[in-house]
């Protein structure tokens, strides 16, 4: 078998080992919080079907129902339910479904574009360059969600599309910086121009060859990014300017619960114990991958 | 160093461009403000006569020179539900919201400093450990949620705070915690991996050869090199404190410009929503400006060298 080969069989096979090797040595606390979201993406996959009653059917026989009662109509709640009589743990699981939905499509769209206005400037240079990088800087002397606030002002809210897709622009400006200047240093390292002499074109280049050599960097800023579009998203629902009604996230069922809070606080209680958790494993696991992925690094 | 600061208060001047550019076309990108900001069931003759009275039918370049014009004259234009000036309106708002983020700068300042500098100092040990927790927790825990953990605590719970109002001094107790709990996390964080770079560094080593004692290395040498590069940081606290002002204000209904804006963006009252994001915009810059400056000042390596700003 020829060299090459080998190493094309082998290598996915080794990578997925070398993954599984530095889990299992990660410490407590990291195993810990993976399990977590192991369990978030688990619910947010199946949650339509393993959600006990319709999250939207409502019973005002069942109303306010701590966690753990059985109502009148003799149905078993193991969250409570809310102040319409709504299924504490039905909500959640689909509120977990469009929150980590948001989160995942948003950061990627978020990563996708911002990646690629770096290499466009780093590609171009000149004027195009310089142009991306006051925007660059623009966006980062200015806060988010006030940007995000005023096109939600004009457009008003209910496009869930255009919601998700403002959410994930969050951070595009940091992307861009990485992307940029990684690639432009990787331009000089010699391998990217031996490939342009081999007659490969732009794209080729690119996506070939230098992406999968600023991967890791870009991986970092995703774990870094993602538990923030989460927060972007739960917080903006939570002020009534996110995710509207039928649908609802994390953040529409905490400001729902805060209005019971004297008497149920189980139904902002809960949704927002969830999304503390998940940001705060998201945290945890993101400091562990930038010190297994970027080893130069020293632990901040 | 003039040079410099004239670069810096160019680019700074072309944020601010940047940003009124910026709402002019938002306003503008879904076709007219006009039809964002009426029902939908307005009659179209009414529509037409008011996009005739705000000039909306001109060229958009007239339009944008004009927008200029009119802020330059410090008209931002009027809220339509009482016909009252945007600007005025805002202003009501902004002493609550100065008082707000002015007391949770400072207890950002009184939480991130002392306890980064008590990590780093007893850098691996269980106090450090514990403080960084800390710090993980107070930076992955949402502040709508924060807010309400305090309300069902120290309101609903123990009784010793009211959940509203903004009369008294105790009613500031619960959003500024709300507000800085976030970014005295980070400035913990910041300080104490600053304060390790320079614990390393060779004129620390002089100075406990020529016989200093720990606590005055740590104290007079030591911690003004660490705060230099934590005064950056400090700049981005000021955004931090804006956004966190919007959802503090909301949970605990303090009358500030944060729930204004909520309100605002709500009801779709688009000049009020554009004052606001001018005057934080403007206050950011300004904020940027005065860190980049002072840190010239306190630093003189930024004054020459490289001009590594860049």
């Amino acid at each position: 078998m020829p060299r090459a080969d080998i190493a094309e069989h082998f290598e996915p096979h080794s990578k997925l080992r070398a993954m599984l090797a530095a889990i299992t040595a990660s410490p407590g606390l990291v195993k810990v919080a993976l399990l977590w979201l192991l369990l978030i993406v688990f619910i947010a996959i199946t949650a339509r079907w393993i959600m006990p009653y319709d999250y939207q059917a409502t019973s005002l026989l069942t109303r306010l129902l701590p966690p753990g009662a059985t109502g009148l109509d003799g149905n078993f709640h193991l969250l409570g339910t809310d102040h319409l009589g709504r299924d504490v743990l039905s909500r959640l699981f689909t509120s977990i479904q469009l929150t980590m939905s948001v989160a995942v499509f948003g950061t990627l769209f978020g990563a996708v574009v911002g990646s690629s206005i770096g290499f466009v400037a780093a590609r171009f240079r000149g004027w195009v360059d310089d142009i991306i990088m006051v925007l660059v800087d623009f966006q980062a002397s200015m806060p988010f969600v006030i940007i995000a606030l005023s096109v939600i002002a004009v457009t008003g809210t209910g496009n869930l599309l255009l919601f998700v897709l403002l959410v994930g622009f969050q951070g595009w400006e940091r992307y861009a910086r990485i992307s940029r200047g990684l690639t432009l240093s990787a331009v000089n390292h010699g391998y990217a121009a031996s490939v342009r002499l081999l007659g490969g074109g732009t794209m080729r280049v690119y996506l070939l060859h230098i992406l999968p050599n600023i991967m890791a960097a870009l991986i970092v800023q995703v774990s870094i990014n993602f538990p923030e579009t989460v927060i972007l998203e739960t917080s903006m629902s939570f002020l009534g300017v996110g995710i509207q009604p039928p649908n609802t996230s994390l953040g529409n069922l905490l400001s729902y619960g805060r209005d019971y809070l004297l008497n149920a606080w189980w139904i902002a209680g809960i949704p927002g114990m969830t999304i503390f958790l998940t940001t705060l494993s998201m945290s945890i696991v993101g400091d562990w991958l930038r010190d297994v992925l970027d080893p130069t690094t020293s632990r901040r | 160093m003039t040079r410099i600061v004239i670069r810096k208060v160019l680019r700074a001047a072309l944020t601010l461009f940047l940003v009124v550019t910026f709402v002019f076309f938002v306003l503008r990108i879904t076709g007219d403000p006009v039809s964002a900001m009426m029902p939908d069931d307005t009659d179209p003759a009414i529509m037409e006569q008011l996009r005739e009275q705000w000039g909306l039918n001109r060229p958009l370049s007239v339009q944008y020179v004009e927008y200029w014009r009119n802020i330059a004259k410090g008209d931002f234009g009027n809220a339509y539900r009482d016909g009252r000036p945007a600007l005025e309106i805002v202003m009501e708002r902004v002493p609550a919201t100065l008082k707000l983020a002015l007391t949770g700068f400072t207890f950002i300042l009184l939480t991130g400093f002392p306890l980064g500098i008590l990590a780093a100092v007893n850098r691996g040990s269980g106090i450090d450990r514990a403080i960084m927790t800390l710090s993980v927790t107070g930076f992955s825990l949402p502040n709508f949620f924060l807010g309400i953990l305090l309300i069902l605590l120290l309101s609903v719970n123990l009784r010793l705070l009211p959940a509203y109002g903004s009369e008294h001094w105790y009613n500031l107790i619960m959003p500024v915690i709300t507000l800085g709990t976030a970014g005295g996390a980070v400035i913990a964080r910041y300080v104490r991996s600053s304060m390790l770079e320079v614990l390393n560094a060779p004129y620390i080593r002089a100075a406990r050869a020529r016989g200093m004692t720990e606590r005055e290395i740590i104290w007079s040498v030591a911690l003004p090199n660490a705060a230099i590069p934590a005064i950056t940081v400090i700049g981005f606290m000021v955004g931090a404190l804006i956004s966190g002002s919007i959802v503090t204000e909301t949970v605990f209904a303090w009358p500030g410009i944060g729930r204004l804006l909520i309100d605002a963006v709500s009801s779709r009252e688009l000049a009020v929503v554009q004052t606001i994001v001018m005057m934080t915009a403007a206050s950011m810059v300004l904020a940027n400006l005065t860190v980049d400056i002072l840190y010239l000042i306190i630093d003189p390596r930024q004054r020459f060298g490289s001009g590594s700003g860049e």
